[in-house]
């Protein structure tokens, strides 16, 4: 059983991997699956780290009844302004969640966004949920059906991911 | 071995991270006459994608200069995955300049 929770300054992200790794790693996860929860934490730090340009971060980490939660969110300029400041115009709050979900970067024309599109697909391999909220959007990611959501305001970025904790091949899923 | 570098975290998550290691390269290259450096990577357990992507570039600015990197004591979960990320980019660099 695992509930993490913890707000800190952005700062200290560098520092936040680590425990909250090894908390995991007491976990008595399937292998493939606790590297998916280290990738999928790895994945969404690298992108508060380097598109958010916030200055704090809220994260919940729980395992109950062998079903894992990950609720990570960032006070930043959310999805939309990440893309608008690298030369890629969203027209809205939903383009902009759809485009990362899809694996566009807002790095480099030789670099694509894996971050948010392999979570996906391994949320939707381990048949599990995931929110993505920005801005005004909210996109609901359940099976292989994508549910948009309007919703007050969401500043930054908050990704929650609930799915069964299982067996999965890890190496199949990463690109 | 004398040119070696033991890496000492256990997890490397960031770009940054590999941006240090580049400059402790840099150096160790300049004090050395080897053209050869090996990173120890035995007590690393994890890396994320975008340390990957990042050291795989580093490591291939340096071989254009003609220095060149070897990275052991890999765990087989590491080695899998700068594999698998390494395919990818030579795969996206190849599409790239396809459309090109």
């Amino acid at each position: 059983m695992l509930n993490y929770i913890k707000n800190f300054s952005v700062n200290k992200l560098d520092d936040e991997f680590e425990p909250l790794s090894q908390e995991i790693e007491k976990q008595n996860l399937p292998n493939g699956f606790r590297q998916f929860a280290l990738y999928a934490i790895a994945e969404l730090f690298n992108n508060i780290k380097e598109h958010s340009d916030a200055s704090e971060v809220s994260i919940s980490a729980a395992i109950k009844d062998n079903n894992f939660s990950l609720i990570i969110s960032d006070n930043g300029i959310g999805v939309r302004e990440s893309y608008l400041r690298k030369g890629i115009y969203p027209k809205d709050d939903f383009s902009a969640t759809q485009f990362a979900l899809s694996g566009l970067s807002t790095k480099e024309s030789r670099e694509r966004g894996f971050g948010l599109y392999t979570i996906r697909k391994f949320v939707q391999g381990l048949e599990g949920v995931m929110v993505l909220g920005s801005g005004q959007a909210s996109v609901r990611i359940i099976k292989n059906q994508i549910e948009l959501t309007d919703i007050s305001f969401q500043k930054g970025v908050k990704l929650i991911i609930e799915t069964p904790i299982k067996e999965v091949d890890f190496y199949k899923n990463i690109e | 071995m004398k040119n070696t570098i033991k890496i000492q975290g256990r997890y490397l998550i960031f770009r940054d991270q590999a941006f240090s290691l580049k400059q402790i390269l840099e150096k160790k290259f300049k004090i050395s006459r080897e053209n050869e450096i090996y990173l120890d990577f035995s007590k690393v357990i994890f890396i994320s994608r975008s340390f990957a992507d990042e050291l795989l570039n580093i490591l291939s600015e340096f071989t254009l200069n003609k220095k060149y990197i070897r990275i052991i004591g890999q765990t087989p979960a590491v080695k899998i995955f700068l594999n698998i990320v390494k395919r990818t980019k030579e795969k996206i660099q190849k599409e790239t300049l396809i459309k090109i």
